[in-house]
């Protein structure tokens, strides 16, 4: 485990590296790469209510365990989610990265318990969405749990809560 | 309001509407005085407004409205204006209050509508109390929990509104889990469009775009489950039906949940809740959580503004002629379960929602429909499917035709014109 000073600050480049690269994946439309990235008890998860603590508390906009991610990912490749031809291009600017510890990094593991090897980050994004002459902006904050993997980490959970979850939102079919 | 300009008997015709009623801000002003000032419409489920006190804030077409359960139990419509100076009195979207008071002046008004303080009242008229109570709606009236509200003091009775064979459908649509009580879950889907309001009360009652529009659902799931889940699209029996007042439903006509019950495994942590489930209700009643858990397998629409689809009930809400915020809030089962209940979210969000896998699908046809609004060409849509096929049932109650056919759509153009052209 990585103790020091130095060794943190290493650490936190690492999370943010990583966490570039997966932005990096989205933006240019790498979907099946970026699913990649999940591990496979992997959930990827935007619920409307920033106060709910576990995705089976509540209604959520996606609710995604792995195998669901890769419907989601399918249907957004299959030519035929309409909502989203043609395709939207978008944008995300990550904040600084910052390690969750102690009661913030449980509460952002969403009712799981954390265990050695992984570790909950947060960050501030801002993501814009391009598509049929439009851009729309969504204003979040994300927090991921992420499990060290060999050199590199997988993401364990991805907590997406836009700033406007419990207002009418459009649609969102492409991905946060 | 005048209107002169519109004419809108010049704008239906039995099987077809022009564009200009998708697209024009001044039948859109009409539509709100004849039609949403002038009928019966929805409001919310009864178990939204709990308690004393409980209130929501929404509109009736333009009218800025709160539906609040008085300290008498009562459920009153108040117009949300200040009977002052005109500002809104409540601002939050839901919440608790015995009293509602302006923050402009101070005004203060009981939760039934009675105004109860005046800052500063020595310069005021003596019966100022009196006479400024908040507007109350004179028609309030709900079925098995659907509150509806007026402001026609001499609409008819909601049960006649309704009608026996909608109301037929509304029961089957409620008793959709084992015959169990509804309540509304706290929360809901809310969706923003840049669309008419007509385009998706059209929508929820068609028939016959499942299998294009919602294609890459249908094939997500064919090849996580092996097996076609399609539902009722092209079947001969299934039937589309246009009531009295522009009421309608969509309806396989079969007994079998299976197609809908299928999906139920795709769900997350299915696997595991539903071995629960099992556990607690036992192998006989199983099925029957699992087909009640998904809905009744039929669509049934309320005119002008809600439909019962699924497992939810879908207020659409008017904001613009080209904009309009859809509602979807999941009802859960009082007395179930709690696997049935937490399945029942898992597979409302499957579909629906902002980022569901077929809803996004329907508002981007919608869209689609409002950016080709130009007017070339004869400037008519169509709703001529089985038109001249539809036979009358239930009495004439009914206009009774195939589950593709957009009887349903011409039902709610009768009501549609029949309420813009009348005078007064």
């Amino acid at each position: 485990m990585l103790k020091t000073e130095n060794a943190e600050r290493t650490a936190a480049s690492w999370y943010t590296d990583f966490l570039l690269d997966e932005a990096e994946l989205l933006d240019a439309r790498r979907l099946e790469e970026w699913t990649s990235l999940f591990a496979d008890d992997a959930v990827y998860w935007l619920p409307m209510d920033p106060d709910q603590a576990a995705p089976g508390d509540g209604l959520n906009i996606i609710y995604d365990d792995r195998l669901r991610l890769l419907d989601r990912v399918s249907r957004l490749n299959s030519g035929l989610a309409f909502s989203d031809e043609p395709h939207s291009v978008t944008s995300h600017t990550l904040s600084p990265v910052r390690l969750l510890d102690g009661q913030r990094a449980q509460e952002a593991a969403g009712g799981r318990v954390l265990l050695p090897g992984e570790h909950a980050v947060a960050a501030r994004c801002v993501i814009g969405r391009a598509r049929q002459g439009r851009v729309d902006t969504f204003h979040a904050r994300i927090r991921w749990i992420l499990r060290e993997h060999g050199d590199s980490l997988l993401i364990v959970m991805k907590r997406i809560d836009l700033l406007n979850a419990r207002d009418p939102l459009p649609v969102l079919t492409f991905l946060l | 309001m005048t209107t002169a300009r519109i004419r809108p008997e010049a704008l239906v015709r039995d099987d077809g509407v022009r564009r200009e009623i998708y697209r024009d801000p001044e039948v859109f002003a009409l539509e709100m005085e004849r039609i949403f000032k002038r009928t019966w419409v929805f409001m919310a489920h009864d178990s939204e407004l709990a308690a004393s006190g409980d209130y929501l804030t929404m509109r009736i077409g333009a009218e800025p409205v709160i539906l609040v359960r008085g300290e008498d139990g009562e459920v009153r419509v108040l117009v949300n204006r200040c009977m002052h100076r005109g500002a809104i009195v409540c601002e939050r979207a839901a919440g608790n209050a015995k009293s509602f008071r302006c923050q402009y002046h101070g005004w203060t008004y009981r939760n039934d509508g009675q105004l109860v303080g005046v800052p500063y009242p020595e310069r005021q008229a003596a019966d100022v109390r009196e006479r400024l109570g908040l507007v109350a709606l004179p028609r309030v009236e709900s079925y098995r929990g659907l509150i509806f509200a007026s402001f026609n003091p001499g609409v008819p009775s909601l049960a006649d509104y309704l009608g026996p064979s909608a109301i037929g459908y509304i029961d089957r649509f409620l008793d959709q889990c084992l015959g169990l009580p509804l309540a509304a879950h706290r929360q809901a889907h809310r969706i923003s469009m840049r669309a008419n309001w007509k385009l998706q009360l059209e929508n929820g009652m068609d028939g016959y775009h499942a299998g294009f529009t919602h294609r890459s659902f249908f094939e997500v799931m064919q090849r996580r489950l092996g097996t076609s889940v399609r539902y009722a699209s092209g079947l001969p029996t299934a039937t589309s039906r246009a009531f009295r007042n522009g009421h309608c439903a969509i309806d396989p006509e079969t007994t079998s949940r299976k197609p809908l019950m299928s999906r139920v495994a795709t769900l997350p942590e299915a696997a595991e809740r539903l071995a629960l489930l099992r556990a607690e209700v036992g192998d006989d009643k199983y099925e029957d959580y699992l087909g009640g858990l998904t809905g009744a397998g039929i669509n049934v629409g309320i005119y002008p503004n809600l439909q019962l689809i699924g497992i939810h009930i879908r207020r659409i809400d008017p904001v613009s002629v080209d904009q309009t915020v859809v509602s979807v809030r999941p009802l859960l089962v009082d007395g179930a379960p709690e696997q049935v209940n937490w399945l029942r979210l898992r597979y409302h969000e499957l579909f629906y929602g902002p980022a569901g896998f077929g809803q996004p699908d329907d508002f981007e046809m919608f869209e689609r429909v409002e950016a080709a609004l130009g007017d070339t060409e004869d400037g008519w849509f169509r709703f001529e499917r089985g038109f001249g096929a539809e036979q009358a049932v239930d009495g004439g109650d009914t206009a009774l035709g195939n589950v593709s056919d957009e009887t349903p759509q011409r039902g709610q153009y009768r009501q549609w014109a029949a309420l813009m052209t009348a005078e007064g």
